[in-house]
């Protein structure tokens, strides 16, 4: 399986930017949206209705699960907005509201691979015809008031694939011979024009 | 204090706890008076945001929302939630 | 394109261990639901993972029935919306009341990815292949079936376990109150009167493997995904979203509305998502019948579209159609044709459709072993 990279972008810190429409979002929505957003740059010609996403995360939403809870012990209240916000799959729910994209949408978590498997899944739906056009990002937000294990990277990356084989400044195939990079999505995003990523299934 | 003067102070008070509750820092709070309504036509908000008021009102006045219709009757406007804030007990 | 089929199941729900006692549940209309929740009846050993223990009853029943001995390259797909949140939500509400030590709390973190479930089911199992966790809310482990079957048919793996768990949680138990959307009766899917979803736990899990399985429950035909972009937690109102998931299962299943012998709904007794879905299982499908058995066993969340899985396939072997129970005055709003009282007919195709939070929806098409194209 090999698919055309139309644009790839990296993004270090969530925009401070007080827009409206960010009101509630959290780091991590509001990363995955900046990174989007560099996305529909590269490609503004894209039909964002039909565009599939998945997102990879290792912590999710873990600080606004911390915020619900913390809340909650101390203060005895249930916050429903940080509540909604605490499912991992909250972030793709707002990208998906926030861009109106309604073509497929997963979220799924790995300790260390999520980006990888994030790419593949991506490359997966592409090939059985799910959808023309996917993202795959992957996102995570450190929370320095908790004491947990460093993230394997905080940030977001995100990739816009397709199938054809002209479309893209850059290609990534399956390849079981292959060695992926740790930061698969990161590669993508730093790849001169004309780069080619081979990856195996899993990582 | 007057029942007037009161009534504003906690329409200013809940101002204050709407802007934080649901992050409405970009509004301008001289524009929000008690007859700005929750919704349309005045802060825009949905009904998630209503609950998370709700629960900040609450918790901000020691005052409890008994049920789902008084929350309806009361939470249209900032001046009827003030209302609702200045409604004698702990409950309604 | 090569067939995927389904050669072993196994649940552990609130109406017991094993899927025979869930569907036994289902056919004798025993609800398990207790002040309006579910909870599964034993419980692990103290302070072993509660969801990892729910995992493994589910695992080894399923990998019994299909006569699998688990092979190092075997995939591994994992459904769950909070993981194994039992090991460490009470250490974090302890640190803010300051009752546990910074060092308690960083060894409860470690569980916190929701990717420390699936290392723990692949070191009980041996596995070392791909293995992958999906938490689409109550559309995960809906999606982790389709995403087996693209596996499959990728070539990246010849077999795959496929899962959904999910333990009650205070974050869930008081998130879901703060949102009103808890019943404390046992839910009414459907009903004017309908009041609300009822939280449960449990676990799912399915043996899925290519051409050349043995025994098959059922092939797994179709699937479809799609987001409503919408709203963060309601669906879209008339279905929109519900409906582009259901309609792309058929199309990837080859079979139209007609060939649907029954719609087993998402059908979690909340005002907004039975009529979104009754609305967009009617435009589809018409007076095809459709149920939900949410009263009986409650809303498993992530694991809600695998343990429902379970009841379609044995709804499948067995020629009988649940019915919605609990339904005593049927929304006049809601058009689809709900069934009432179980119906004894062979069936072909069984469509599964799941919603979730964040608009995210899927649906499966599981079609007789065998049976009519």
């Amino acid at each position: 399986m090999k698919a055309s990279v139309v644009a790839a972008a990296r993004i270090e810190n969530a925009t401070e930017e007080l827009r409206p429409e960010f009101r509630r979002a959290t780091a991590n929505m509001k990363l995955c949206a900046s990174a989007l957003e560099r996305l529909f740059e590269q490609a503004p010609a894209l039909d964002r209705r039909s565009c599939g996403l998945v997102l990879g995360t290792s912590f999710g939403e873990l600080e606004t699960t911390s915020d619900f809870l913390g809340t909650l012990a101390a203060q005895g209240v249930a916050r429903p907005l940080l509540f909604q916000n605490s499912l991992h799959n909250a972030t793709t729910g707002f990208l998906s509201l926030h861009f109106k994209m309604q073509g497929p949408t997963a979220t799924l978590c790995d300790r260390a691979h999520a980006g990888h498997y994030a790419l593949t899944t991506a490359l997966l739906w592409l090939e059985a015809g799910l959808t023309d056009w996917v993202i795959a990002i992957e996102c995570d937000t450190p929370v320095p008031a908790l004491p947990h294990e460093p993230l394997p990277r905080a940030g977001a990356a995100a990739a816009l694939l397709t199938r054809s084989d002209d479309e893209g400044r850059l290609t990534v195939e399956l390849d079981a011979r292959a060695t992926a990079p740790p930061d698969p999505l990161g590669w993508l995003a730093s790849a001169p024009s004309g780069g080619r990523l081979k990856l195996p299934f899993a990582p | 204090m007057n029942s007037v003067a009161q009534r504003n102070e906690i329409v200013n008070q809940v101002i204050d706890v709407i802007v934080d509750a649901v992050n409405l820092r970009h509004v301008d709070k001289a524009t929000v008076t008690g007859d700005t309504p929750l919704t349309h036509g005045g802060l825009g908000l949905d009904s998630i945001d209503i609950l998370e008021i709700v629960v900040a009102v609450e918790h901000k006045f020691g005052k409890k929302v008994a049920d789902a219709e008084v929350g309806k009757k009361y939470f249209q406007t900032i001046g009827t939630i003030a209302d609702f804030v200045l409604l004698p007990g702990k409950s309604e | 394109m090569s067939s995927v089929y389904i050669t072993g199941m196994g649940a552990v729900s609130c109406a017991g261990f094993g899927a025979a006692r869930l569907w036994r549940a289902v056919l004798a209309d025993e609800s398990n639901i207790e002040r309006g929740l579910g909870r599964v009846p034993d419980t692990a050993e103290p302070g072993a993972s509660r969801a990892a223990f729910l995992a493994r009853a589910a695992f080894e029943e399923a990998l019994a029935q299909a006569g699998w001995r688990p092979a190092p390259g075997d995939g591994l797909i994992l459904a769950t919306t909070t993981g194994q949140i039992d090991l460490w939500e009470q250490p974090l509400r302890d640190f803010f009341t300051k009752q546990t030590s910074r060092d308690a709390l960083e060894r409860a973190l470690h569980h916190q990815p929701l990717g420390s479930l699936t290392e723990t089911v692949q070191r009980e199992l041996g596995l070392r292949g791909p293995a992958m966790l999906l938490t689409s809310a109550c559309s995960a482990s809906t999606q982790a079936l389709a995403m087996a079957a693209l596996w499959i048919r990728s070539g990246a793996v010849r077999r795959c376990l496929v899962g959904g768990v999910e333990v009650l949680s205070g974050l869930t138990i008081e998130g879901f109150k703060s949102l009103q959307l808890l019943s404390e009766a046992t839910c009414a899917p459907f009903d004017s009167a309908r009041s609300g979803i009822n939280l449960s736990e449990g676990a799912a899990f399915f043996c899925v493997e290519g051409a050349g399985a043995r025994e098959p429950l059922c092939e797994l035909r179709g699937w479809g995904f799609s987001s409503d972009a919408f709203h963060v937690t309601s669906p879209h109102p008339e279905g929109r979203g519900c409906f582009e998931a259901m309609n792309a299962a058929l199309k990837t299943a080859g079979i139209g509305p007609r060939d649907v012998s029954w719609v087993h709904c998402h059908g979690t007794g909340s005002a907004a998502n039975d009529l979104s879905e009754g609305i967009a299982v009617y435009h589809l499908l018409g007076d095809t019948p459709a149920s939900s058995t949410k009263a009986i066993h409650g809303h498993a969340l992530a694991a809600s579209g695998a343990l429902e899985a379970v009841i379609c396939l044995s709804a499948l072997r067995d020629g009988v159609i649940p019915p919605t129970h609990n339904l005593k005055s049927p929304d006049p709003k809601i058009p689809a044709s709900l069934i009432r009282e179980a119906v004894r007919k062979p069936l072909d195709h069984i469509l599964k459709n799941t919603l979730g939070f964040g608009g995210n929806n899927a649906a499966l098409v599981f079609s007789r072993a065998g049976g009519p194209a």
